[in-house]
């Protein structure tokens, strides 16, 4: 996959720091990351295990606060907004996924997929419509019906695909998408997490520890004591 | 937001379930008190201490009370104003003798008080006291007299105008008996003609009184008390039954309100089982929580989708326990006496028991859930509309406010936390 060349950057992390106090110890994971990510590029984040690759994304997606530094997405300082502008955020400018499907288990494999766009303006018809759309794209039409226990787990991570995708986020975000599963269904969910960002022109930082998931991706970087540095 | 399956809608069933047990017996409390309560007052009012009263001097003549009678039954809202002397004696009888207030009356009350003939019901015998030796007594103190419609029994009064002569002793016949429903007043409470009141009450020991009926005894009666003051005269003490009446009004207005109280208590309980409900829903749920709110869910949507649950265990178990509270009410007399049916037989078969294996042993006695000797020998059945659509509200509002705390949680659950544990 080449890099776009249209390189407004979309995501732009500033001097990013988040410390955990365990007792009467502190723990710096990440001390001064700064990254801008063009809109339409992937970047691939990879680390050793506990070296805060999660913690990343989990402060470019809103659901933990740095303790220094600033995240601006599009137009958007996330780092500044308050609980429910967070929640306009994730819901509105994010897709989130996961290292394991977190799909809703009463719900079936299409509501799982438009529970996003519910919160939205968009008629539950046009929604449907569209998870529809996107539930074929990632290869489950004839399991549109199905609950998540029916479904097997390369399955769900594809719902979880398909539901990222449902408000046309502006950057997704994912963590190590493939790590739980087998080898061919890993391969098939990259192949088909990478044509979709790829056909719908979105923008995505992924964690993985697999340098061949890494390799897809426009620009990789590794995190190191804190910092990013380009591989 | 939350789909409810196994374990959600357990709690929840058990929670429903709750409510609807602990509305129960505060709807059945509302509407027992309350139509006890408005059956005795309209038998105190009707047949005990009329509407108002208008006191006069003892030695009051009775062509004076009947003319100011006439006078007070043509003021706008009096439906009947009636003369009457009162004062006490003692009925000896056979099997014993009772202490009674004697109200003498005119002989035709019972077609010039349209209340009195409401609520008073003649068992045997007639009611009528033309003669100037008939009496009108209830049927408890009959049974306790041992004494039957037709027969003649002495009546001691005080007589004479110091009070300090001998009693006199006067032979009166029992004319018919009576009953109100409220043995409270049907066992002191004997009725004989304003001749009778002539031969046998002294001016100094009767009171002198003109007991007056009122289109609407429960609305504002300070207007027509004033105008009946006027056509009483100057020496006439008027009285409302509120006044009158007050001390046992207060009593049951806070007897009521402790009964009240206690069942409140038990549906107080049964909504902080709605929030151990909600809140172990939240923990079971918190996966679910996490999830949503990584996807955009905000902190208020999900409080108050908890909130909702909350609110919609409450609704549906209100409306369960107020239709089964309801219903047991509208059948309380049926009810009550199932239930006093199926304790006797048990008590009937213990004793039955009993004298087998211990012939000494004392038969065990009859259950009654109400001793009619204090309360109405049937309860009146009155839906009292507002304080149950008060009950209502209230438990609603209960478990929305119960529901709050583990909403409150759930708003508060962090999405990271969750999504790392798995």
């Amino acid at each position: 996959m080449s890099e776009p060349s249209l390189q407004r950057p979309l995501v732009s992390i500033r001097s990013l720091a988040r410390r955990f106090q365990t007792g009467t110890e502190f723990l710096e994971v990440l001390s001064d990351v700064n990254l801008d990510v063009g809109e339409g590029t992937t970047v691939a984040v990879t680390g050793e295990s506990g070296c805060g690759k999660s913690t990343m994304l989990a402060l470019i997606g809103g659901l933990d606060r740095p303790t220094a530094g600033s995240v601006c997405v599009g137009e958007t300082e996330v780092t500044a907004l308050e609980e429910s502008g967070l929640s306009k955020y994730r819901n509105r400018d994010l897709g989130f996924i996961f290292q394991f499907h977190f799909l809703l288990k009463d719900f079936t494999a299409l509501e799982n997929v438009i529970i996003p766009g519910m919160l939205g303006a968009v008629t539950h018809r046009a929604l449907r419509e569209r998870g529809r759309e996107l539930l074929q794209e990632v290869g489950l039409e004839s399991r549109m019906n199905a609950w998540p226990v029916e479904l097997s787990g390369g399955e769900r991570q594809r719902v979880a695909v398909a539901r990222a995708l449902i408000n046309e986020p502006l950057l997704i975000l994912a963590d190590e998408p493939t790590g739980n599963l087998d080898e061919r269904n890993a391969k098939n969910v990259e192949d088909i997490l990478f044509s979709l960002v790829e056909k719908h022109h979105r923008t995505m930082i992924l964690v993985t520890h697999d340098h061949g998931l890494a390799g897809r991706a426009n620009r990789r970087f590794v995190l190191s004591r804190g910092t990013l540095r380009d591989e | 937001m939350l789909r409810g399956k196994d374990g959600t809608a357990r709690y929840l069933r058990g929670s429903v379930l709750g409510i609807a047990l602990s509305l129960v017996p505060l709807i059945v409390v509302i509407e027992v008190s309350t139509g006890m309560i408005e059956g005795i007052t309209a038998r105190l009012l009707e047949v005990g201490t009329y509407h108002i009263q208008v006191s006069l001097p003892g030695n009051t003549p009775l062509a004076d009370m009947e003319k100011r009678s006439d006078v007070i039954a043509k003021v706008p809202g009096v439906v009947a104003a009636i003369p009457e002397r009162q004062g006490t004696g003692l009925l000896v009888a056979a099997r014993g003798a009772a202490g009674v207030t004697l109200r003498c009356v005119p002989s035709d009350v019972f077609s010039l008080d349209p209340g009195f003939r409401s609520h008073v019901s003649v068992k045997s015998g007639t009611a009528d006291l033309s003669r100037s030796d008939s009496l009108l007594v209830s049927t408890a103190l009959a049974d306790s007299l041992g004494v039957g419609a037709g027969d003649r029994i002495s009546l001691l009064t005080t007589f004479g105008e110091n009070l300090s002569g001998p009693p006199r002793l006067t032979q009166v016949q029992v004319a018919g008996l009576y009953e109100t429903g409220y043995q409270e007043l049907d066992k002191t409470l004997v009725y004989g003609s304003l001749d009778l009141a002539a031969k046998v009450l002294s001016q100094r020991a009767a009171r002198a009184m003109i007991g007056v009926k009122v289109k609407d005894p429960f609305g504002d009666l300070s207007g027509v008390t004033g105008k009946i003051s006027e056509a009483a005269g100057s020496d006439a003490l008027v009285a409302t039954w509120r006044q009158i009446e007050y001390p046992r009004m207060a009593s049951f207005r806070t007897t009521k309100a402790l009964l009240l109280f206690i069942m409140a208590l038990i549906v107080i309980v049964a909504s902080v089982n709605v929030s151990s409900s909600v809140l172990m829903i939240v923990f079971e749920r918190r996966n679910e929580i996490g999830i949503l709110k990584s996807i955009g869910v905000g902190e208020r949507s999900l409080s108050l989708s908890f909130l909702l649950t909350g609110f919609t265990t409450g609704l549906i178990g209100t409306a369960l326990g107020i239709a089964t509270g309801l219903l047991v009410s509208v059948n309380i007399n049926e009810v009550i006496a199932g239930l006093e049916w199926m304790v006797n037989k048990v008590l009937e078969g213990v004793s039955l028991l009993t004298s087998v294996f211990l012939p000494s042993a004392q038969p065990t006695g009859t259950f009654t859930v109400f001793n009619s000797a204090y309360y109405l020998k049937s309860i009146p059945i009155r839906i009292d509309a507002p304080e149950v659509v008060t009950a209502a509200v209230a438990t609603l509002l209960l478990c929305a406010l119960a529901s709050w705390l583990p909403a409150s949680r759930a708003s508060r659950t962090s999405p990271l936390t969750i999504l790392r544990k798995v």
